[in-house]
């Protein structure tokens, strides 16, 4: 991206927010990236618990994600003497230590760089390895505000997946809730499981292989949200009844991306007594920012003027003559190259400059369905 | 809103919202116990224990009486309170787990308060005052405290509540399915209900007395309705919940969480909170990584909606240092959230005071005045040095893990001027009503080599009506608001000097 300050030309920062578009959107239901081999490891290093809490500098042992552009991340962890590669350049893990979060890295070469972020859950959702469809952002959000989340809530999660809301939900009810999340997939499971332990996340949340649909929660009395992202939800419902809090209000939410799934869960929790049964879709818009000039109308030529060789500009070289000109076509002119002609006047006698305006509009395309949200309530036993 | 008027001891209900429309009334009641008024309440002196492992929001006492007062309040000058002695006995309250405290109606909470025509109104309830709903009836602060949020009430005896029998009104009903039911022979006229209007007063008044039943008066009102029979089950249950929103006595203390309020007030004063709707709000807290133990600068100017959500999303752990326009600070809408003191983590900061101000300074107290005066003058002086000296120190010390704005200050200045405060890789969040206002803070922010991940979003919210009161379909609802604001978002970073002209070259690889 163009980081020089707009000019009056068109400029084209939307080349980032494209790509963050379809960073977005490029993620197929089958597993786009396939499961990354485990790094090899060059050596043993004790991991840090970075994602339990903020910190200032990077540390040996600290797992960072490697941000190069909305589109385009990773990570690692920072070992005693490995290095990290990609497209632009390798980078040594050794020169990151001591490092603020944040810092921009230059490769061993000097000639290109990456970003050392902290691995928040929102950029851990965009760069971790992709084991089944994840919940993105807007989902993620809604779905915390809507369950309630907050420190010291106690919650189900089923099914954890590849970890993406896990590792946000972790971090919103620390220190004090806990999260206990179920896993059919016997393979999903323990590397679900091994990730969170290497995250440091392991007494926050209690990982469970257990089909839930057949066999229950076998919990009672015990959270007061229940999050659902199953294929038959509703086979589900009866146990996530009794595992909720008998005496508070419990909040479940069912993330599903068919109608007919969304009403069979809804006669489900009607049946066993949820109120206030509500869905609702949720999206984000990306926003394209641009500096564009608005030209006045070409003005008649009142007089015979010399022709002013002016250099095409990028409108025009593939333009058609659509004047019937030839060479004598009047050329897309700007302030800066001529003064007089750049103006010109309507028939009240208005005067008409070109103008610069900073516009906006939705980008070309975005997402248009992730799931339906189905939420519920159950009200406590109040006898 | 100082509900603590001086010349007053009647127990008025203070209405939260400057908009009200219902009738509040005052009962001949003995002096109300003090509640907390100002944002800076006094820190509870038990709450030594407050680092303890354990859910943070427990309070150390374990107080569940609803007798008691909540928070030590500073006692007015103005007034002796003195306990009420009640008519009626405090309700006792349900078992609930240690850590639900806040889960139950306390003295001085606030609620947002549920009737049954969606009509909602957030209010103080204070012990021994009454609720006054308009047509909805009344009903008595007692008999609701020690009570859970968000379960449904029902108004008896004119002006007592009480949990409801059973959660879903409408089983009461008993529809037999018609499959020939349809609408082809229905006529709409006014003739249709053989109830005059004046019957369906006075029933409507035997109502509130309690002398008919709601579902007696709904089902009195099907029966005289001579095309009721002849609608689609469909109709019939819209017919029944149309009524049961206009007669029923049922009414629900929401608990004011950030979701409820933010969902209030964008549906009864989108201008309080500048149509900052709940997913917005959501995304706000999301793209922000807000989290217990942190430190977060906040500039909120829209009625204290994101600061609320904020402190909420803490869970009160952490600091949260409020920027604000004038010198003294309004929570606003933070205060509605019943946090108890020891989770009051905002700390507010005049924005004039970043910078020390002339009377902050010992050189600029004049002299011409007489040693007492003189002393008093520097000793309030000095306790101001200190006061801001403090606050201006902790923003700059820096360290801060996060930036939100939702202000009518310029965005790029306001970022400008902090974000030199925050810790590397940390969020930058800005809400606008309208994206114009986020132009130059977006502009700013892309051409920046301090920033990346730079964006500017919009949600796009849809609730759907699902086959659950209503025998019909699953549609999305036929009206939806157009505008829940917008956010500019992005990441903090620390540049530093690259081989630039061969990156450049290679067509900004890396360098974007």
């Amino acid at each position: 991206m163009d980081k020089d300050v707009p000019t009056t030309r068109e400029v084209d920062p939307a080349a980032e927010v494209d790509a963050a578009v379809k960073m977005e959107l490029d993620t197929p239901p089958a597993p786009a990236k396939p499961a990354a081999p485990p790094k090899p490891a060059a050596e043993s290093v004790t991991l840090l618990p970075t994602f339990r809490n903020w910190s200032r500098y990077i540390q040996k042992g600290d797992t960072v994600l490697a941000f190069m552009s909305p589109s385009n991340m990773d990570h690692f962890v920072v070992t005693e003497s490995g290095n990290f590669n990609n497209a632009y350049g390798k980078f040594e893990h050794a020169k990151m230590v001591g490092k603020e979060w944040g810092s921009k890295m230059p490769s061993t070469t000097g000639k290109g760089f990456i970003y050392l972020m902290y691995p928040s859950p929102e950029l851990w959702t965009l760069a971790l390895p992709h084991r089944t469809q994840i919940l993105y952002m807007p989902d993620i959000a809604f779905v915390s505000s809507f369950l309630e989340l907050k420190p010291g809530v106690k919650m189900i999660e089923s099914g954890t997946g590849s970890g993406s809301f896990s590792h946000s939900i972790a971090r919103t009810i620390a220190p004090t809730g806990h999260l206990y999340t179920f896993e059919y997939s016997q393979d999903r499971y323990q590397k679900a499981a091994a990730e969170f332990k290497d995250h440091g996340l392991g007494d926050l949340i209690t990982i469970q292989c257990r089909d839930v649909c057949k066999n229950g929660f076998d919990m009672e009395n015990a959270v007061t949200a229940v999050f659902l992202d199953l294929p038959s939800p509703w086979e589900a419902i009866p146990s996530a009844k009794k595992a909720f809090k008998k005496k508070r209000v419990g909040r479940l939410c069912s993330f599903s991306p068919c109608v007919e799934q969304v009403i069979k869960t809804c006669t489900a929790l009607k049946e066993q007594g949820f109120v206030d049964i509500r869905m609702y879709e949720t999206l984000l818009k990306p926003y394209e920012f641009r500096s564009l000039t608005m030209k006045p109308l070409p003005q008649p030529r009142l007089a015979p003027t010399p022709t002013i060789k002016v250099e095409p500009s990028i409108s025009s070289t593939t333009a058609p003559d659509q004047n019937g000109e030839g060479s004598n076509k009047r050329k897309r002119l700007s302030k800066d190259e001529s003064g007089v002609e750049s103006e010109s006047k309507d028939g009240s006698g208005e005067v008409y400059a070109p103008k610069d305006v900073v516009v906006t509009k939705g980008a070309s395309e975005m997402r248009a369905h992730t799931s339906y949200l189905t939420f519920a309530t159950l009200l406590p036993d109040i006898s | 809103m100082n509900i603590l008027k001086a010349n007053t001891l009647d127990v008025k209900m203070e209405d939260a919202d400057t908009t009200a429309t219902l009738n509040q009334s005052g009962t001949e009641a003995p002096a109300p116990v003090p509640t907390t008024t100002s944002q800076k309440r006094p820190r509870d002196d038990g709450t030594a224990s407050d680092e303890d492992a354990g859910p943070p929001r427990k309070k150390p006492e374990g107080e569940r009486s609803t007798t008691e007062e909540i928070v030590t309040a500073p006692a007015p000058p103005q007034q002796e309170q003195q306990l009420a002695t009640a008519s009626v006995s405090a309700p006792t309250h349900t078992a609930m787990d240690d850590d639900d405290d806040d889960d139950l109606i306390k003295n001085g909470n606030w609620v947002i308060l549920q009737m049954a025509s969606d009509r909602s109104k957030v209010i103080q309830l204070k012990k021994d005052g009454t609720v006054n709903m308009g047509k909805f009836g009344s009903f008595l602060v007692n008999d609701v405290l020690g009570k859970p949020f968000d379960v449904p009430f029902e108004v008896y005896d004119r002006n007592r509540a009480r949990l409801v029998a059973s959660y879903t009104q409408i089983a009461a009903f008993d529809i037999e399915a018609d499959d020939s039911a349809n609408n082809k022979d229905l006529v709409e006229d006014q003739n249709s209900q053989q109830l005059s209007y004046t019957d369906i007063e006075e029933m409507k008044k035997q109502g509130l007395k309690g002398d008919v039943d709601s579902q007696e008066m709904i089902k009195k009102i099907i029966e005289n309705s001579k095309t009721f029979e002849s609608k689609t089950e469909f109709s019939k249950a819209k017919y029944i919940k149309k009524k049961e929103k206009k007669f029923s006595k049922v009414f629900t203390l929401k608990k004011p969480t950030a979701r409820a309020l933010c969902m209030h007030y964008y549906r009864t004063d989108p201008t309080k909170t500048k149509e900052l709707r709940v997913d917005t709000l959501a995304q706000m807290l999301a793209f922000g990584g807000v989290r217990a133990n942190s430190r977060i600068l906040v500039s909120d100017d829209y009625g204290g909606l994101v600061t609320a959500a904020l402190v909420e999303r803490m869970g009160g752990l952490g600091t949260v240092m409020a920027l604000h326009e004038h010198d003294t600070y309004n929570g606003d809408l933070s205060r509605y959230l019943n946090l108890p003191t020891a989770h009051d983590c905002v700390q507010s900061f005049p924005w004039a005071r970043i910078v020390a101000n002339v009377d902050e300074s010992l050189d600029a107290l004049p002299t011409d005045l007489d040693e007492k005066a003189l002393q008093q003058r520097r000793e309030r002086m000095e306790k101001r040095i200190a006061k801001f000296g403090a606050l201006r120190e902790n923003l700059v010390g820096g360290g801060w893990d996060g930036l939100f704005a939702a202000t009518h200050f310029n965005a790029k200045q306001v970022i400008q001027t902090l974000y030199p405060y925050l810790s590397g890789g940390r969020p930058i969040v800005v809400f606008a009503q309208q994206k114009e206002l986020l132009h130059d803070a977006f502009l700013y922010m892309r051409t920046s080599r301090d920033f990346v991940n730079v964006q500017v979003t919009e949600g796009w919210l849809r609730e759907y009506q699902v086959p659950v009161d209503a025998v019909g379909g699953t549609h999305p609802l036929m009206r939806m608001p157009a505008n829940g604001g917008y956010l500019l978002s992005g990441l903090k970073v620390i540049d530093c000097p690259v081989v630039a002209a061969s990156a450049r070259e290679k067509g900004g690889k890396g360098e974007r």
